[in-house]
């Protein structure tokens, strides 16, 4: 099948959206679609259905043929065995594409799905209407509020610590939404989302080809299980001037193959992935949480991108556990130059502390931002920092004072600002509240969400742990 | 279709012999150890007479894929009468273990030993094709896992490229002794091997293992290939 890339990018960005077969009690693409930017009909003839349809405000039609105007997205809801009538119907309507969210096809191996898959594959390759799925949640574009699930507005509007927008292709429709939610919780704008399932007709690379030239779209990343056409897939990620990430999942299920040469046991097809995926350019991440970790850094990528780092903590244990954590990763955490150290003994408080880099900084720093500003511009002008400054922003320091917590946090903004020099904290979610006694559940999870927030507004990242810096940093220069 | 491969699929096998196997990589520059067919022990050692000791011999049999774990390889022969003692031994060992095996005869071949071991294969990933792996041989391979891995057809870069991506790259480079192979002459073969499974899409897998290269040459010792069923 032919697919036709202006009525994939129509499908994509529709002015008119059409739901068949929706059903109750949660109506779940009607009801996602509320704030939608354009006109949106629903199809059904079941009797039962139709009263919830229109409380929703809805206009419902009995037939495909008496919607008014051009059909841009088809979203099929029905039952499996009807859906060959529905693409028969959508043909001979003309609709720009397809969405599939009916499943029951080949993956349930059961002989009717099999057939019903053949029948629909015949149908489709007399056309070139594009087609994503079966069995899957179709399209979410923030744009146009196109959502495929109800949650995709969490967070949609709070401000962003990174500038590009990331747009995300999932084999599951539940990474899907957990990436559009979880991404925008992180600070990080989600211009797309598209669950495309079983991708017997548009694949990952017909998507992939789109994202690479599509405005909207500056960082691609993906959830897949596996490729249809590898060394297309490949082509594609060398051409791509954009980063593209890739969460691969079943990582370690294909091992056990026949063996009857030594390359072939040597070849796992998650270590022949990685390395091939590495080499056109990609970036390959193993979770939901090192995709976003990832993304939030892409943005300083115009920034200093060396690999040796100033690390700040406020007490010595936590100095020698980040300095452990980057230098796993393979950063480099060099002296400073004479002068640097100079300038540092003339104020730096070296009893309990230490300022070798890594910096050992409380009672340095404690409650003077005055003294964060002048360790700031020491190492801003070193000639030894080539890279980013990873600072440990332990919340005991907003819980002693807030005011003062927001200043640190506008002093490293500054500071970015002024060096472009990355800037990265830390924020460890398991000692946040060392120190504070009454009622510490709740204080905890409130004042770590409090103080994330501080920071992402002021677009500054923030990881949990000094190891998930170290190694999202690590994978967003190997790009 | 290269007569090798039509012979077989024909027959309906899919793995090839070191003989056949040796004799189509060689069909594409890929420099191999000679080696000759005995059907006889006088053949043995008539073959052997023409060669410089010490020598090796390996049973020959499409029935037995692990050569060595039925007593089929027999390194280091010093003369002709371990020829043809060796001969009738190693005849006898491998009809122990399968009384059925249709064995073609033995192959006899000089010993190469002095140079570093390394391996060169190809693997076909269901998702991404023939995918061409470089890494040294024996323990590194074995137990480091220390290889790289390329899509086919590579390019001269990539040929240049996956040399260094191993760990063991200094080993490669003539660190502490190690003898200076030529890395010019050891990417033209990986380019060779990329070429051939190109040319020839019947070919499921390719093992080279191990190539010995020294200051002087390059040699395919053991070659195996997989078809496609």
């Amino acid at each position: 099948m032919k697919i036709n890339p202006k009525k994939l990018k129509r499908m994509l960005n529709p002015k008119t959206v059409v739901v068949v077969g929706e059903k109750g009690p949660n109506y779940q693409f009607l009801s996602s679609q509320l704030d939608f930017k354009g006109n949106l009909y629903s199809v059904q003839i079941d009797k039962n259905e139709i009263p919830g349809i229109k409380k929703l405000g809805v206009k419902n039609f009995s037939s495909l043929d008496d919607i008014p105007g051009q059909i841009d997205l088809l979203i099929v809801a029905v039952p499996r065995q009807i859906a060959p009538f529905i693409a028969q119907q959508a043909i001979k309507r003309n609709v720009q594409g397809i969405h599939f969210f009916t499943a029951g096809f080949e993956e349930t191996k059961e002989k009717i799905g099999i057939d019903l898959q053949k029948q629909l594959i015949a149908l489709m390759n007399q056309t070139d209407i594009p087609v994503i799925g079966p069995n899957c949640m179709g399209i979410y574009n923030k744009n146009i509020s196109l959502r495929f699930h109800p949650a995709q507005n969490i967070a949609e509007n709070k401000p962003n610590v990174t500038n590009l927008n990331l747009s995300f292709l999932s084999q599951s429709g539940t990474h899907g939404v957990n990436v559009t939610v979880g991404a925008q919780r992180n600070g990080i704008n989600v211009a797309r989302a598209i669950s495309f399932g079983n991708a017997l007709f548009v694949n990952e690379c017909d998507l992939l080809e789109y994202l690479i030239t599509d405005k909207q779209t500056d960082i691609i990343a993906f959830y897949l299980e596996g490729v249809k056409d590898g060394a297309r897939f490949i082509n594609l990620i060398k051409k791509s001037n954009k980063p593209v990430l890739i969460w691969k999942g079943g990582r370690n299920n294909a091992g056990a193959r026949a063996v009857a040469s030594h390359t072939a046991s040597m070849a796992s097809n998650y270590v022949i992935w990685q390395k091939l995926i590495e080499d056109a350019g990609g970036v390959n991440v193993t979770s939901l949480d090192e995709l976003t970790n990832v993304a939030m850094l892409l943005n300083y990528k115009k920034y200093m991108i060396g690999e040796s780092l100033a690390l700040i903590t406020m007490t010595g244990g936590q100095s020698v556990a980040i300095t452990d954590a980057f230098e796993d990763q393979g950063f480099v955490i060099p002296q400073l130059t004479r002068q640097s150290y100079k300038k540092l003994s003339d104020f730096f408080n070296v009893i309990g502390g230490s300022y070798r880099n890594p910096f050992d900084a409380g009672s340095t720093i404690g409650n003077d931002v005055d003294n964060l500003q002048k360790i700031l511009r020491i190492i801003g002008k070193d000639k030894n920092i080539t890279g980013s400054l990873v600072i440990d922003m332990n919340t005991r320091i907003y819980t002693e004072s807030k005011k003062q917590y927001i200043q640190f946090l506008d002093a490293l903004n500054q500071f970015k600002a002024t060096y472009k020099m990355p800037v990265i904290i830390v924020i460890h979610a398991l000692t946040s509240t060392i120190m504070m006694t009454d009622n510490e559940n709740i204080t905890r999870e409130a004042v770590s969400r409090e103080v994330t927030q501080l920071a992402v507004d002021r677009g500054l990242p923030v990881f949990t742990s000094f190891n998930a810096a170290a190694r999202a940093m690590r994978l967003s220069v190997s790009h | 279709m290269h007569k090798i491969i039509n012979t077989a699929l024909q027959e309906k096998r899919y793995l090839l012999n070191e003989i056949e196997s040796k004799n189509l990589v060689k069909s594409y520059k890929i420099p191999v150890v000679s080696t000759k067919l005995a059907t006889s022990a006088k053949e043995a050692r008539d073959i052997a007479s023409k060669l410089k000791f010490p020598l090796v011999m390996k049973i020959v049999s499409n029935d037995i894929s692990h050569k060595s774990d039925v007593g089929g390889v027999v390194l280091d022969i010093g003369n002709l009468k371990e020829v043809d003692s060796n001969y009738k031994s190693m005849m006898k060992a491998v009809k122990k273990v399968n009384k059925h095996a249709v064995i073609q005869g033995i192959a006899v071949q000089p010993m190469v030993n002095d140079g570093i071991e390394l391996v060169i294969g190809v693997t076909t990933d269901k998702q991404f094709g023939p995918v061409l792996m470089f890494g040294l041989g024996g323990v590194f391979v074995e137990f480091m896992k220390d290889v790289s891995f390329k899509l086919i057809p590579l390019r001269k870069v990539d040929a240049k490229n996956i040399l260094s991506e191993i760990q063991s790259k200094d080993i490669l480079m003539g660190a502490r002794g190690f003898p200076k192979i030529d890395l010019i002459k050891l990417q033209d073969l990986i380019l060779n091997v990329s070429k051939f499974v190109q040319d020839n899409p019947e070919i499921e897998e390719v093992d080279l293992n191990p190539v010995i290269a020294n200051s002087k040459e390059m040699l395919a010792v053991d070659a195996r290939i997989v078809l496609k069923q």
